[in-house]
């Protein structure tokens, strides 16, 4: 029987900093850890574009010389042309990118950090297990950046394969780096799929009594859906590259014709995990934005269900449209119907999530604080991304576009101008609750304009560049592309200034930031449950499990 | 959350008491349980933590994972692709399934309290499946709810027998302040001398 306690607990003694952020079995800590380590991460992927970016400056090489890599232009002569570390370049930003940055901070970061507490659940269901998955991610950063720095192709350092380490191309790849990058991957995916159970136990078991699946908020529905995307994912991810690994090592001849393979079954592995992939990186990002937009024009999210709905339903297409990414591989026409076709359903669900943001935002009180700047960044951009998809799912226009600047264009605006505003917003709507203290609100605004111009005239003359012919992956181009590539290059180091200032931001805020004290400093209709928590939130929340009056507040859904 | 979970029902402050029901050093008097009375009990009711998955819920969810991880496999069957894709597939599918298992278990807690006249019995499954029991005879038994200090709010424990036990600690304030009331009521029915049955 359970005697009873005597009294109260004592609290905790407040825990050491190593406990703390080394043993951290709490969310909210967790949850932090994965903001910061993929913030590091990002920075390291964005210096790469800033190098590729003025190497691409100027036709011509002047700065990825084989006698050095130089950050001063150098001359014709004086250099010539490495085109591994290029390659090397383009891979790691895109690895990092795709597996150690966007997917980590939203899904781990804000995932780890809100959803919890949206749903009033006490903590993670697995917390022992959540620091497991943080960590395992971390040593999958590690052996990313290992693989970038050990002997690989070409006698030099790196793998210059591209991110999605199509075979032949990997298989033949020399030196250990090609393995270090599939080890990354496998304990990164490993990783991801521990805090993808982790968030499914969490989401179904421990909502608060009462919350229905139906009545959960919008952001912990987008975690749910990406859990599930990853969960179900990951696995086919994993069993390609375990391919990779033993047809490196190994001896075997999964993707080797000569040995009765085929490098396209690679394609189409990979592919069915990279659609659902780019699905993980948005989605998070959706709802973070639904939040932000009914915060700042002071309404209810405008059709909640569809909204729900739409998620679900991007979800679930987004399993099967993978070879939109490969109609040049010589697919009947059948199938290249049938994935033109699947692909531009997608535009439906997606359509109904930004015509319910405008529409929540109609006829409210739209207050323009910077996290709704980031919104309304999001929306548009993301939208004109969506446009080039549309134009891109065709596969007609596709062998004319297909590996072009275009395309770069196409996924840099969904992802880096989508899923990156996303990530923005959700740091200045949630950065006060997250630290108790509040950035200052003109620097937020100017990093935004910063940001957005800068992204815009480093991505939008891609689409131009993409039109008249100019192929993606190359070191040099011809006289002919000079023009926008110009304009671009100046685009990315505006963009790369307006990150330097926001880490200035964050480091203000962190340390001087003005205090907040108000538990809903964004006003009512800021209604989720993580406002009901002082600024930042105690370690310990929602012991006792919140009741419905907390969270229901539109009780017509 | 096992650890948290552990101090919020109270048994981590529980070191005194058994390990088992049946352990012969730990054994108190008020540790076995009685013969019950034949007549129906007064006041009879059954305690658990709060969770939102129904079974019905995780066979659902089971499914469609299954469904999902599956369907990629099929084109392949036969050929040595299968083969490890199968061994990913199957990975997770296991380990969601003893996941979603092993949070159930945690969750399995359960409280039986039964008043008869005469007797109040309180029976505990643990988590792990450990019994506990206690009893008394209601006309001594102590009703406290101390609302503010416990380790939850509306703290609810009963005292008789030589021990003190808590009640509900898993529950929320507003239902714990609800069993309480019930519970002193039904004693209160319990100890009446002037109920016919108390001849």
């Amino acid at each position: 029987m359970a005697d009873a306690a005597a009294q109260a607990h004592e609290e905790h003694a407040r825990p050491g900093f190593f406990t703390r952020w080394f043993m951290s079995t709490n969310h909210k800590d967790i949850g932090i850890l994965y903001l910061f380590t993929s913030a590091i991460v990002g920075f390291i992927s964005i210096l790469f574009t800033v190098y590729m970016r003025m190497e691409l400056m100027e036709p011509g090489v002047q700065y990825m010389c084989l006698e050095g890599a130089s950050l001063v232009a150098q001359s014709a002569d004086a250099c010539t042309p490495n085109g591994h570390l290029w390659n090397v370049m383009i891979t790691y930003h895109g690895i990092l990118m795709m597996f150690f940055v966007v997917i980590p901070a939203m899904f781990g970061g804000f995932g780890n950090y809100f959803m919890p507490l949206q749903i009033g659940a006490p903590d993670m269901a697995f917390p022992r297990m959540n620091n497991l998955s943080f960590w395992m991610y971390f040593a999958g950063c590690a052996l990313g950046i290992a693989s970038l720095l050990s002997p690989g192709g070409n006698g030099q350092l790196g793998s210059g394969v591209g991110w999605v380490l199509y075979a032949p191309l990997s298989t033949n790849e020399a030196g250990m780096s090609m393995d270090l990058a599939i080890f990354a991957v496998h304990v990164s995916g490993a990783s991801s799929i521990l805090g993808a159970i982790n968030m499914i136990t969490t989401f179904l078991n421990m909502r608060a009594p009462g919350m229905t699946l139906f009545k959960v908020p919008l952001f912990a529905w987008s975690i749910f859906v990406t859990a599930f995307l990853i969960l179900l994912s990951l696995p086919v991810l994993a069993g390609a590259i375990t391919m990779l690994l033993t047809d490196r090592n190994f001896g075997t001849t999964f993707f080797d014709p000569a040995g009765g393979g085929d490098p396209v079954l690679y394609q189409h592995l990979l592919w069915f995990f990279g659609h659902p992939e780019v699905y993980m990186i948005i989605v998070p990002g959706f709802g973070i934005i639904s939040h932000v937009i009914a915060t700042f024009s002071r309404k209810p999210i405008f059709g909640y269900m569809p909204m729900v709905w739409a998620m679900i339903a991007i979800g679930v297409l987004g399993f099967v449209v993978w070879a939109h990414h490969m109609y040049t591989v010589g697919m009947s026409i059948t199938q290249q119907s049938y994935f033109m076709l699947a692909t531009m359903v997608i535009a439906v669900p997606t359509g109904v999530k930004i015509f319910s943001w405008i529409a929540t935002m109609w006829g409210g009180s739209i207050e323009f604080k910077t996290p709704m700047l980031w919104a309304f960044g999001f929306l548009f951009l993301f939208t004109v991304g969506g446009v080039t998809g549309v134009v891109l799912s065709q596969a007609g226009v596709d062998r004319a576009y297909h590996d072009t600047y275009y395309v770069v264009a196409h996924f840099h605006y969904v992802m880096s101008l989508g899923a990156v505003f996303c990530i923005f917003a959700g740091i200045y709507y949630w950065i006060g609750k997250m630290s108790g203290r509040q950035y200052p609100e003109w620097a937020g605004k100017l990093h935004f304009w910063m940001m957005f111009i800068g992204a815009n005239l480093t991505f939008f003359p891609q689409h131009f560049l993409g039109r008249q012919g100019m192929p993606r992956r190359y070191i040099d181009y011809p006289e002919a592309f000079a023009y926008w590539n110009y304009i671009s290059s100046w685009g990315a180091f505006l963009s790369f200034a307006s990150f330097l200032f926001f880490i200035g931001i964050v480091f203000y805020t962190l340390t001087r930031g003005k205090k907040v004290e108000d538990p809903a400093y964004w006003g009512e209709s800021a209604d989720t449950l993580e406002w009901t928590l002082p600024n930042p939130p105690p370690e310990h929340t929602f012991e006792t499990l919140p009741t419905q009056d907390m969270w229901d507040k539109h009780p017509q859904h | 959350m096992a650890e948290f979970d552990k101090d919020r029902n109270g048994a981590g402050a529980d070191a005194s008491a058994p390990r088992r029901s049946g352990d012969a050093d730990g054994l108190r008097p008020s540790d076995r349980r009685p013969p019950l009375p034949a007549t129906e009990p007064l006041y009879a009711v059954t305690l658990w933590p709060h969770r939102s998955l129904s079974e019905t819920g995780f066979r659902t969810l089971l499914l469609i994972v299954f469904a999902g991880l599956v369907i990629p496999v099929l084109p392949f069957l036969g050929s040595p692709v299968a083969l490890v894709l199968i061994l990913f597939a199957l990975a997770t599918l296991a380990l969601l399934w003893l996941l979603l298992r092993r949070n159930y278990r945690d969750a399995r807690l359960q409280e039986d309290l039964r008043l008869w006249r005469g007797l109040i019995l309180v029976e505990r499954r643990e988590a792990d499946g450990r019994e506990r029991i206690w009893h008394a005879d209601p006309t001594w038994v102590g009703l406290t709810c101390r609302e503010q200090g416990g380790p939850v709010d509306h703290y609810l424990t009963l005292t008789g027998n030589g021990r003190t036990i808590e009640l509900g600690a898993f529950l929320s304030p507003e239902e714990r302040q609800q069993l309480s009331e019930e519970l002193d009521a039904a004693l209160t029915r319990a100890r009446s001398a002037d109920h016919p049955a108390n001849g």
